[in-house]
């Protein structure tokens, strides 16, 4: 499946995905103890 | 910071390489995931310019942090539980959240650091080079003062890591616990209804998995559809 056409057919899925990354991110960086983000 | 995503990242390869979808991933359920980010975000705006450096966060900064690691915590815990069964990679996040919390708590909200893993992973440790700027930072040396020691930063990371750092039980934790919850989200086979089910689907949106079932069942009765809305 190319992506340009999974965008065209649902963008919702591609903007939840992008939010389940940057949660993803957000949990392991944030919830570790340190300047991991530095 | 890579050390502390390796974990996702093999387990996304692995996932992958064995028949998972990247658009699975979309399909996942974290509740709560927007306290995550918020927690997150309130974390990088605290502990960076021009913030770290004012007196209020140098005084409450600290105790903010640790609210933020509870939100966290109170977010896994809530996925934790789904269908009545026990969510094992959110219990092991937990854990690890939960264990960096205990020591940050019983430190006044620092983190206590191995100067011995830090001259390990940086040759130096960071917090001595520059103590004449006061500003909030979130580790603190050990000394013979620090509470619970073994769940401080203790693990210096391999050097040849990009951007290494020194790692707690509980971040290990956190991060193996992610890459469970990756691989799983990536690997597990989408939902697929029997053949024989054609009967009306109230719930469902329009979207790759409707079109999939529709061919199905084309297959399988052999009857053109070409004339039917789907």
């Amino acid at each position: 499946m190319r992506f340009e056409h999974w965008w065209t057919r649902d963008p919702r899925t591609v903007v939840r995905g992008a939010c389940v990354l940057v949660a993803i991110v957000a949990m392991v960086l944030g919830g570790a103890a340190d300047h991991y983000w530095v | 910071m890579f050390g502390l995503l390796l974990p996702t990242l093999i387990a996304t390869v692995a996932a992958l390489g064995l028949g998972g979808s990247a658009a699975q991933l979309a399909r996942a359920r974290f509740k709560w995931w927007s306290i995550v980010v918020l927690a997150f975000a309130v974390e990088l705006i605290l502990y960076n310019p021009p913030i770290n450096s004012l007196d209020w966060a140098i005084a409450v900064g600290p105790w903010i942090w640790v609210a933020t690691k509870f939100g966290m915590l109170a977010a896994l815990l809530r996925n934790a539980r789904h269908n009545r069964r026990w969510d094992l990679p959110c219990l092991v996040m937990a854990a690890g959240i939960g264990l960096n919390t205990l020591a940050i708590v019983a430190n006044a909200g620092h983190m206590p650091q191995s100067a011995e893993a830090a001259v390990a992973v940086w040759g130096s440790h960071p917090i001595t080079t520059d103590v004449q700027i006061p500003r909030l930072d979130n580790i603190v040396l050990m000394g013979p003062d620090t509470q619970l020691a073994w769940l401080g930063d203790t693990l210096p990371e391999p050097r040849w890591l990009p951007r290494p750092n020194v790692l707690s039980v509980g971040d290990v934790l956190l991060a193996l616990g992610m890459g469970g919850w990756v691989f799983r989200a990536l690997h597990q086979p989408a939902p697929r209804r029997p053949h024989g089910d054609l009967g009306p689907r109230p719930d469902v949106q329009l979207g790759e998995d409707v079109l999939h079932v529709g061919f199905d069942g084309l297959d399988r009765n052999h009857q053109l559809l070409g004339d039917v809305a789907i």
